[in-house]
């Protein structure tokens, strides 16, 4: 099953896991399935423009309309990331 | 584990402050290292480990890539920055920053590889304000941008480049802030 990997800041929203394995064949349900699993880590919604994610090393690009075109095999990485900004 | 906002101190080996303090220096004296931001600002991350109430710094990671120019960052910059951003003899277009994912990603790789987790993030303020001359507090809109992180904003002040100031504040708050301690070799000093 594909594998989630929790950025440190983000780990206390997943029981300070660095990675999860989440049952699923394709983007939308497996963030689906994470969100279930994690209720902390919708704190990733908050802003979509600042989420990224990235599938093994290729940042996805597309929007999250379109997740569930996106199929993923067992041994695929996903990590997630808030990009981090300051003034 | 202990929340990192029940931190008490941080301890900031001296080497490593200076490591901060040298990055800022190079990026406002316009020295930019090849695909770097030609922007007169110092970003990057802290990362160490965390003993239950200490946070101890390991390693300062220079941010080179600002990516606040580019969709979809630059509308939601523009945007909070119209609403937070106390205004500036700076253009709102040439301030805040925002890190690129993919350098981030390879930073964050870096960490997990040597069981460092990211502590906090560093940003240079260099202009004084009548009502804030110092400049060693994080602004509204720090605290804006750091909401929700659950990380350190470690606020380094370049106003008096002879004496710099180095902050830290849980998620961009004022009223987190966080008792940074000098650690030189085996005895321990203030900031």
């Amino acid at each position: 099953m594909p594998k989630v990997i929790i950025p440190s800041p983000l780990r206390k929203h997943a029981d300070n896991r660095r990675e999860v394995i989440v049952d699923g064949d394709n983007l939308k349900g497996i963030m689906e399935r994470l969100l279930r699993q994690y209720p902390g880590l919708q704190i990733i919604n908050q802003d979509s423009a600042f989420l990224s994610i990235f599938v093994n090393s290729r940042l996805i690009r597309t929007g999250i309309d379109k997740w569930d075109t996106l199929s993923l095999n067992n041994r695929d990485e996903i990590t997630l990331l808030i990009p981090i900004a300051g003034g | 584990m202990i929340a990192p906002e029940q931190v008490s101190r941080i301890l900031l080996p001296r080497p490593n402050r200076q490591e901060i303090l040298q990055h800022c220096e190079r990026k406002l004296a316009g020295n930019y290292l090849p695909g770097e931001a030609r922007d007169r600002r110092a970003c990057g991350l802290v990362a160490g480990v965390q003993m239950e109430h200490t946070l101890d710094v390991k390693r300062i990671m220079e941010l080179k890539r600002n990516v606040r120019d580019q969709e979809p960052y630059k509308t939601y910059m523009d945007r909070i920055m119209n609403q937070y951003a106390v205004p500036s003899k700076t253009p709102l277009s040439q301030r805040g920053w925002i890190t690129d994912p993919v350098e981030l990603k390879e930073c964050c790789d870096r960490c997990d590889k040597d069981n460092l987790i990211i502590l906090g993030t560093y940003h240079t303020h260099i202009v004084p304000w009548e009502h804030d001359p110092a400049r060693d507090t994080p602004t509204r809109l720090d605290t804006v941008l750091a909401r929700s992180s659950n990380l350190f904003s470690f606020i380094v002040s370049m106003v008096d480049q002879t004496r710099p100031i180095i902050r830290a504040f849980y998620e961009g708050s004022t009223e987190k802030e966080t008792l940074i301690v000098i650690r030189d070799n085996h005895r321990l000093g203030t900031n």
